[in-house]
């Protein structure tokens, strides 16, 4: 049996798993992420509503309200700092009748109590003027000036690629079958027979938190699956709004949203479904047609002949009803942050500051590094000048060769999308990555000639190369 | 970097474009192309059944690229591949492009055709709940994999939409192999040509379930089988099919990426495309359109014989450049009537220059028997035309005279359709 020895083990490479693991290598660590998906961001953090919420909704006093108001305000300068796409595009919640707009005010006096800035109740017309594309049923909105938008699965692919620079390591297609306590230290075992030593293990196992909770301590939570659906829409109506437009929230959600993406799409969602698989991502008839419903009521401008996907998330629903964040008395190296459901993309980069924070108390000794670099960059072409576009292509020719026709994405990217930190040569890793195939014709055109760019590139036969998670391959036989 | 003539796309549309434009004496033709190779969408055809009005052959697709490639004047053409358009410059009448040679560079243009061709409707234009595995993926894209590339998708196939490219690649797929389930069409009649349904029914026996719908698709990692409804919306009962691959052939749509936010050419939105004249101009000047981003043809010759008709346009046009930029005469428009889906040209101009005979295309919206089509102004009627078994996967062709034209005070030709009972 081999050992490897980590000062950290992180099982869980969502965005919690990925803010965590960045936020330790800012210190001089040895920290390693497990995951047992062959790509980062494969649970909720790739279905979501891809929205930092301003945080007017969570009960005060919670983790949620605590961490989603101080997370808010981190995204800024750590979308700034990983290059991935932002915008602070604000958001109303809007109200259609009386019983609403009580809930407007009770979200305002909410969001004043969680410390949320940049809120105001408008009337009819001023939400009109801001929004003229909204239903003229509306009568009222909450407006919440820090709500912003991020690209989810972008970020968290960045914090990983930023962590991994700043000499943290990933291992995919890990999955944790067993931990043992081994005198002050664990022994997690993986799927492939590997064992890993660790002083401190973050449990960031999304879903099945309660799952990894379990093997190290007695039962005391547990995490079910919600599933929630969203239909996204081609990028000629994605200017319809410039704000996220929320409902009024419901017991089970904060309601259908209609949202411009960092893209420029649209998309609409999510319906809240408790189901019983917890790697079941099906949409359903039922939730689909709910989430049309609801989106024609609050705008009846939105062109439903211009869908292009329609795809689910599963949200970890923690029976506690809040996040579960904390170390124990008899297991202080052990730390759970579990059940993060949504505001929890919001949330992330405070909860892994506070998970920082834990370590510290329980006994891990952080010692800055003095040569952390925060920066990451990525390649967009399109949004280059014409000038850096130009000198691109002068020092790589594979930036000059257009492969999606859709969203303009040449080799050079796809080849860079292959070529990064960890490199997931599937269809869908390189889409998550550089948006090839994430256009109008969701890939109908360009799929082919992925196929054959990732077997030139990483010298696979063509039969191997995977669509999205490991074996799911696309093409079954050679004829010729 | 200038030139008269600017082509966007070496397919049938651009490169019959540079042959009709340098047989009117246009100098200096450049085509821009964004694939490796001139023929566009021909080269992954490689079933024969094109040219047969062009050529009066019967050839492959990849054939008819060459013979139409080889009719070309290369004193006068020049074309460059792996060379993509970012943006057209109406106003100052200049493209963005880029390619591996040049890196990004604008080049002017007296006139513009843009051939860009169409894309493929994706399946989540269709709101099908279940999962999205591997094992899914355009016809288009099998189309290209097995006939490019010498793989199959999957072993055992279901084709959702019975457009021709779904017709063609079940029968491609079953000649290699596969075992081609069936063709599922939500509508109640073929979209595809009655040629190619007769073959996949009759050589291949492949079954065609029309008013199905595909109500729920099933797999974690790759596609396992499909839910197919007893009809086309929301039935509960369905029937389950067990398959390895779904490939998808809802729709082609004009690929009008390039000028649809611009707001002086004009989209005809029956067609998805630029509204066009007699002689494939659009609503700018010196702009012509032709090939499958006008609408989507079922016969590559019809594309060739569009681009013949813009050829002595353009050579005036570039001629006379840049002065007299519109033709003088009266401008009619086409109006579709009831079961109408489109009509192209949607816009004649007349005056003493025009052709005296103008063809006009419309697409039916459902099949019907015998119907008359008239054609007629407010005060003034043209002709009645009557055809029989008429299908929206056959563009029917009228010959209209062009003196029919005069002696009226209207602007709109109403087409109109109604059965013979």
């Amino acid at each position: 049996m081999v050992f490897f020895m980590y000062d950290v083990i992180i099982i869980g490479a969502g965005v919690i798993g990925g803010s965590i693991f960045r936020e330790l290598t800012k210190y001089d660590l040895s920290i390693l992420v497990l995951d047992k998906e062959n790509d980062v961001a494969m649970g909720a953090t790739k279905a979501n509503s891809a929205i930092i919420h301003a945080g007017f909704d969570p009960a005060p006093g919670s983790f949620m309200a605590k961490y989603n108001v101080s997370g808010n305000k981190m995204y800024k300068n750590s979308c700034a700092e990983l290059d991935v796409p932002y915008e602070n595009n604000e958001a109303l919640v809007i109200a259609f009748n009386t019983k609403d707009i009580k809930t407007l005010e009770n979200l305002y006096k909410n969001g004043k109590k969680n410390g949320v800035v940049g809120l105001e109740i408008l009337g009819k017309d001023k939400t009109l003027q801001l929004e003229p594309n909204l239903s003229t049923s509306i009568i009222a909105s909450l407006r919440a000036k820090t709500s912003s938008i991020v690209c989810p699965f972008q970020y968290t692919i960045a914090l990983f690629e930023n962590g991994i620079a700043n000499g943290g390591e990933l291992l995919l297609n890990s999955e944790v079958t067993k931990i043992e306590k081994y005198k002050e230290t664990f022994l997690v075992y993986t799927g492939f027979g590997k064992v890993f030593q660790t002083k401190f293990l973050v449990n960031a196992a999304g879903i099945y938190a309660d799952k990894i909770h379990n093997m190290v301590l007695q039962k005391s939570f547990s995490i079910s699956p919600r599933l929630g659906e969203y239909i996204i829409f081609n990028k000629s109506q994605g200017s319809l709004f410039s704000r996220t437009i929320f409902q009024c929230p419901t017991l089970r959600g904060k309601g259908v949203l209609v949202s411009k993406t960092v893209h420029g799409n649209l998309f609409i969602g999510p319906d809240a479904e408790d189901v019983v698989d917890k790697d079941d991502v099906s949409t359903k008839n039922s939730g689909l047609t709910h989430i049309f419903r609801a989106a024609k009521n609050t705008s009846n401008k939105i062109d439903f002949n211009e869908t292009l996907k329609n795809y689910a998330g599963i949200r970890a629903i923690p029976s506690t009803g809040d996040f579960i964040i904390k170390n124990y008395t008899k297991l202080k190296n052990f730390i759970d942050v579990a059940g993060i459901k949504s505001p929890g993309l919001a949330c992330a980069p405070a909860i892994a500051e506070d998970v920082v924070l834990i370590l510290k108390e329980s006994g891990l000794t952080l010692n800055k590094k003095s040569n952390f670099n925060p920066i990451r960059k990525r390649i967009n072409f399109l949004e280059l000048s014409n000038k850096e576009k130009h000198n691109l292509v002068k020092n790589n020719k594979a930036f000059g060769k257009i492969i999606c026709s859709c969203e303009k994405i040449t080799e050079g990217e796809i080849l860079d999308a292959i070529d990064r930190s960890f490199s997931v040569p599937t269809i869908c890793g390189i889409k998550r990555r550089c948006r090839a195939g994430m256009g109008k014709c969701q890939g109908s055109y360009c799929t082919p000639q992925i196929i054959d760019i990732i077997s030139r590139r990483c010298n696979l036969d063509k039969r191997e190369i995977c669509f999205d998670s490991a074996d799911s391959t696309i093409l079954l036989e050679k004829i010729r | 970097m200038n030139t008269d003539l600017l082509i966007i796309g070496a397919g049938a549309g651009g490169i019959s474009s540079a042959y009709a434009a340098t047989e009117h004496g246009v100098k200096n033709v450049v085509i821009l192309e964004k694939g490796e190779s001139f023929g566009g969408i021909l080269n992954q055809c490689i079933h024969s059944g094109f040219g047969s009005i062009i050529f009066k052959e019967d050839l492959t697709g990849p054939e008819y690229a060459s013979h139409l490639f080889n009719m070309l004047n290369f004193s006068y053409t020049k074309i460059f591949f792996y060379t993509t358009v970012l943006d057209i410059d109406f106003k100052n009448r200049s493209v963005y492009a880029v390619n591996t040679k040049f890196g990004t560079f604008r080049i002017s243009f007296k006139a513009l055709v843009i051939a860009t061709g169409c894309y493929e409707l994706p399946l989540g234009n269709l709101i099908i709940p279940g999962s999205r595995p591997a094992g899914i993926m355009s016809a288009g894209a099998a189309q290209k994999i097995v006939n490019r590339y010498g793989y199959l998708p999957g072993k055992s196939v279901a084709i959702f939409g019975s457009n021709i490219v779904g017709l063609t690649v079940a029968r491609r797929l079953a000649q290699e192999g596969a075992k081609v389930l069936c063709v599922v069409e939500p509508f109640p009649y073929c979209r595809g040509p009655l040629r190619d349904e007769y073959l996949c029914r009759t050589d291949y026996t492949i079954p065609i379930f029309y008013s199905k719908n595909i109500s729920r698709i099933i797999g974690k990692k790759r596609i396992k089988g499909i839910e197919v409804s007893e009809t086309a919306s929301g039935s509960k009962k369905f029937n389950y099919i067990e398959l390895d691959t779904l490939l998808y052939a809802i729709d082609l749509v004009p690929e009008n990426s390039l000028f649809c936010c611009n707001d002086s050419l004009k989209l005809d939105h029956l067609t998805n495309g630029p509204i066009v004249d007699q002689y494939m101009q659009t609503s700018i000047p010196g702009i012509y359109a032709c090939g499958n981003n006008v609408y989507i043809h079922n016969i590559v010759d019809f594309v060739t014989k569009d681009a013949l008709k813009l050829g002595y346009s353009v050579a005036k046009f570039i001629k006379k450049f840049p002065h007299s930029f519109l033709e003088n005469g009266k401008i009619v428009y086409l109006k579709p009537g009831d079961n109408i889906k489109f009509i192209v040209p949607q816009r004649l101009t007349i005056n003493q220059d025009s052709d005296k005979l103008i063809e006009i295309f419309v697409k039916v919206k459902k099949p019907l028997g015998k119907v008359v089509f008239s054609f007629e102004f407010s005060d003034k009627k043209i002709v009645k035309k009557i055809r029989t078994n008429v299908v929206p996967s056959n563009i029917e062709k009228f010959t209209l005279l062009i003196k029919d034209f005069e002696n009226t005070d209207s602007d709109n030709l109403c087409v109109s359709l109604s059965e013979c009972l």
